[in-house]
């Protein structure tokens, strides 16, 4: 743009404001809005001598990931836009997210009752299993549908909706298209008989269908693919049930290595939830639900469900190394967990009470027996097989010692088979027992110290590790130093100190930090889907901000 | 006049027309811990008090922190004027069945919602967990703020009684 | 129409939609291919593996084989060693032989292959339905895409290979079918069929296998002397328009009588391989 134009529209944006009258300004500004928020995170990579046997060349000396949100809207109406920038991605990030580009743009109507959407748009069916599309920044995941969406909330106690569209890939778009359509009752505002009842009863029901063209010489594929899924919530006094059952036609695919078996899933879960006392268990199949728009998709890329695991999710330094994640091609699982509020001024819990939690889970593979065929393999329903993925034994115990000072205190005790997760090269079962001690100290006012300690202790895989991490806030001030000491790692020159140092400010919903050291290899999970994070040293600059 | 001078001053205005008005709380669906579907203007308070609306998750340990605290801090506030909590888990299906049971295992005494796609999160455009807000009389945002450290909630009583 | 009557017409609309394959209508009657022809394109399949690789062997390694061997004048494979999984233990260890080389690596560089997972493959390093780096499940429709094609390039080889000295001289010679209004390239590359050592698969039990027989394993650049442009503009049809000679020392560890070389012509602009050829070491 020429400058001078450029100069005249700054004015005017600048001074716009005083320019205009006030009622006028008032009117406009109370009717539109404009919002949004950013984050920016920068990373500079040094050599590392002792990382080098586990990293993976990072050629580019620095990386960066960006993004900028903007929403308008004005009465029914709302628009907005997401740009997104990599230049390069960071170490550990898909490297097809790669230069800049508006991600993601959306207008959403709101009438009566009705809204439509054309544009990218967020969506989950359910608990997920036959539609999820969301996004998580951290982990590099956006599996947004970029189409028309129609919601319809009239009824009091039904609400309807109907998708169709194709997923965001990166900077571009999966090859298949989605349609969808879900619907959801609650009987207490719909049937006359249930309306006062106690018993709260929703239902719903989803079907959810992509298409992609057949071009293979070799095989006849189905081009049309379709999940449908039925689902019920029962509540009642302090009870409450959730049940939902999927099941899907033949989908070959790379994932699946081309198989022609049907799918299915099933989720269960029951919880009772008194006085300080809550008691939930639950219980899970899934058998060949890898459900993408694109049958040669792999990884993340275009998934159109979402698997989520029935395990805990351990947000411990330590106890994160080793995370379970659902496996689309069949697991059994279930799970129990108890969360408890000890009274104060109780022989266990204190003069202020405490809080304990405490959790078993288990996965297994599911009872397969294998057909000389392209079906596969066949499934019987209701057996677990007798291959163990994951087990989970867990105590949390939280106390407060007294108006300054909180103790959280942990015991974690979990089995992976890494022959089925392979989240390494480690061939077998890895058994770790893990303790975590955090004391949260209040010094001042606005001042507090943190301090946590954890140990990892297993034999296999990279060995046992030790941890200590201090965290010190003042107002909006805030700094942190850690090292993870992998020192049971039996590999020669790489039972190494991790140590980093982070320093930041905040306010309001404004955050920056700075952090420099060695980071080590992990795996970042949300939900049911991971991101190997490789090991790195160097200098970390993070910006995030809201408004 | 350079490009990027000309974004900044873009975002100058923005930033105006952001603040010159206190933000309305957006419209989305959300679940109550027994699974009925609700609009996100229950979350305004009946009798126009203050809301404190805060977005967290059961893996989040600051959230749990903060809310404990607010939890024991509450009643002290309800006592000088009418303030109503009410915590959104961003928890997605792989924690939301649990919630229930983690909530009555916690002892909170108010009211929490589930978010579980995110819808309400991205609409306010909150980045990261914990991130509160505190809705004046007329339910516009005031107050925001992302992170917690212990005693942060004496800001947010401060903020609270200037509203009275 | 009423909103509500609108969201049912939409929920039927999707019902519609599944379709079932019965059993015996899943293998379907192949395409011959169409070697006989004389402008034959022929299609560059490119597979980035890596021994450590243990889901390579099922996926990549059988759409491999059994694309080679269906289409055997018209696929020419070519499988890179390269990123993590291709990396050598410390010797003594199994896994020790190091496939990698340093055109297979600058290939994975190009192209970033390796970073999105292995096994994948590059078909004539073009897209297919918008993606570029393939899951083997998608290698069969991508080669048939190409499979009726008419060339727009032609490459015919001499090759001279003394065993005495192990010195290979081959020289190409290209035509141009068609005017081509894009400048054009040449790669050749040295490959060794049966390369027996470790291979993870974890179709097996064990996994780890030493006795595995690597197919179509990358062993060398092959850049002639006169550099890698054939035309630096646009070229009108002529027959044998360009010559090109590539010579190399053919090291004592390779097997000459399970090695060829690879020829391939592309597009400047683009990437896109518009021919390749291969000749046999021996005979």
């Amino acid at each position: 743009m020429p400058s001078k134009f450029r100069f005249t529209v700054c004015a005017f944006l600048l001074y716009a404001p005083i320019l205009l009258a006030q009622e006028d300004l008032e009117q406009l500004l109370n009717k539109a809005e404009i919002h949004g928020d950013f984050q920016s995170d920068f990373q500079y990579y040094q050599d590392d001598k002792a990382l080098e046997s586990q990293v993976q060349q990072i050629p580019e000396k620095m990386g960066s990931n960006s993004y900028l949100n903007l929403s308008y809207s004005m009465g029914n109406l709302r628009a907005g836009l997401r740009y997104e920038a990599y230049f390069p991605a960071l170490a550990g990030f898909d490297r097809r997210y790669n230069g800049s580009g508006i991600a993601n743009r959306f207008v959403t109507y709101d009438w009566k009752g009705l809204e439509v959407t054309a544009g990218h748009f967020y969506e989950q069916f359910g608990s997920g299993i036959t539609l999820r599309t969301y996004q998580d920044w951290n982990l590099g995941y956006d599996n947004a549908i970029d189409g028309f969406r129609v919601v319809y909330n009239g009824l009091k106690g039904v609400k309807i909706k109907g998708l169709v569209g194709t997923q965001r890939l990166y900077f571009s778009k999966g090859e298949g298209t989605v349609r969808g359509a879900d619907a959801e009752v609650s009987l207490n505002d719909v049937l006359p008989c249930m309306t006062n009842k106690k018993l709260m009863w929703q239902i719903g029901g989803s079907f959810v269908s992509k298409y992609q063209a057949d071009n293979d010489p070799l095989l006849k594929l189905p081009e049309n693919v379709a999940t449908w899924g039925l689902r019920s919530n029962w509540s009642i006094d302090k009870l409450t049930f959730y049940a939902e059952y999927a099941a899907k036609n033949n989908d070959p695919s790379f994932v699946n290595s081309n198989i022609y078996k049907a799918g299915n899933a099933l989720l269960f879960t029951g919880s009772y939830a008194g006085n300080g006392l809550g008691i939930s268990v639950g219980a899970k199949r899934i058998d060949n639900m890898d459900f993408r728009s694109d049958r040669n998709a792999s990884i993340n890329d275009v998934l159109i469900n979402y698997l989520p695991p029935l395990t805990p999710q351990h947000t411990y330094r330590l106890v994160s190394l080793y995370p379970y994640v659902t496996q689309p091609l069949g697991e059994m699982a279930l799970q129990a967990e108890i969360s408890y509020n000890i009274p104060e001024v109780s022989a266990l819990g204190g003069k202020f009470g405490s809080k304990v939690t405490a959790n078993w889970s288990r996965v297994n593979n599911i009872d397969k027996t294998p057909t000389n065929n392209r079906l596969g393999y066949t499934s019987d329903f209701m057996k677990f097989g007798d291959q163990r993925y994951f087990e989970n034994v867990s105590v949390d115990i939280n106390r407060k010692l007294n108006e300054k000072t909180k103790i959280t205190a942990a015991y974690i005790y979990t089995e992976l088979n890494n022959n089925v997760l392979r989240l390494s090269d480690f061939k077998g079962t890895i058994y770790s027992h893990s303790v975590v001690v955090n004391v949260l100290q209040k010094l001042a006012s606005r001042r507090s110290i943190s301090i946590n300690a954890e140990w990892m202790g297993t034999e296999q895989e990279r060995g046992s590790w030790a941890s200590l991490a201090l965290e010190f806030t003042e107002k909006w001030f805030f700094a942190a130093l850690s090292d993870d000491y992998n020192y049971g790692n039996p590999e020669k020159g790489l039972d190494l100190h991790y140590m980093s140092g982070t320093v930041g400010v905040k306010k309001g919903a404004t955050r920056f930090s700075t952090t420099f050291g060695r980071q080590r290899a992990g795996v970042i999970c949300v939900g049911g889907i991971c991101r190997l994070v490789p090991a790195t040293s160097g200098l970390t600059l993070s910006l995030s901000s809201s408004f | 006049m350079s490009k990027t001078g000309f974004c900044f001053a873009l975002l100058l205005l923005i930033g105006q027309l952001a603040f010159a008005q206190g933000r309305k709380l957006p419209l989305a669906s959300l679940k109550t811990l027994t699974g009925e579907t609700l609009n996100s203007s229950h979350i305004l308070s009946a009798d126009s008090g203050v809301v404190i609306l805060s977005f967290w998750a059961t893996w989040c340990k600051p959230c749990l922190h903060e809310l404990d605290n607010l939890n024991e801090a509450l009643p002290t506030w309800q006592k000088n004027q009418s303030v109503k909590l009410v915590a959104v888990s961003v928890d997605d299906a792989r924690n939301t069945a649990k919630l229930p049971a983690f909530v009555a295992g916690r002892g909170w005494k108010f009211e929490v919602l589930s978010d579980a796609n995110a819808e309400l999160k991205r609409l306010m455009n909150v980045v990261n967990v914990p991130h509160t807000f505190l809705l004046n009389k007329e339910s516009k945002i005031v107050y925001q703020h992302t992170s917690y450290a212990p005693g942060d909630e004496e800001e947010l009583w401060e903020k609270i009684q200037a509203l009275k | 129409m009423k909103p509500f009557h609108f969201s049912i017409l939409l929920l039927f609309f999707t019902l519609s939609a599944c379709d079932n394959i019965p059993l015996e209508d899943i293998e379907q009657a192949q395409n011959n291919d169409n070697a006989g022809q004389r402008r034959t394109r022929k299609v560059l399949l490119e597979y980035y593996t890596g021994h450590t690789c243990g889901a390579c062997p099922g996926s990549g390694g059988v759409a491999v084989n059994q694309l080679s061997g269906l289409y055997p004048n018209q696929v020419v494979a070519l499988a890179v060693h390269a990123g993590f999984f291709a990396r050598a233990r410390p010797a003594g260890q199994p896994f020790d032989y190091d496939f990698r080389t340093a055109a297979g690596n600058s290939l994975d560089d190009a192209f970033g292959v390796s970073s999105t997972g292995t096994p994948k493959g590059l078909i004539n390093r073009n897209t297919y339905n918008g993606s570029l780096i393939l899951t083997p499940s998608a290698w069969s429709s991508a080669v048939a895409s190409y499979l009726n094609d008419s060339a727009l390039v032609g490459i015919s080889l001499e090759k001279t290979f003394i065993e005495s000295n192990r010195q290979l001289t081959i020289n190409a010679t290209f035509t141009a079918f068609e005017n081509l209004d894009f400048p054009l390239r040449v790669a050749a590359y040295l490959v060794e069929d049966s390369v027996v050592n470790w291979q993870r698969d974890y179709t097996k039990t064990p996994e780890d296998s030493p006795d595995y027989a690597h197919r179509f394993v990358l062993r060398s650049d092959l850049v002639p002397a006169e550099g890698a442009q054939l035309s630096n503009g646009p070229q009108n049809a002529a027959k044998d328009f360009v010559t090109r000679s590539f010579s190399a020392s053919i090291s004592n560890e390779l097997q000459a009588r399970y090695s060829k070389a690879i020829v391939v012509a592309y597009r400047q602009d683009s990437g896109e391989v518009l021919q390749c050829e291969t000749v046999s070491l021996l005979p």
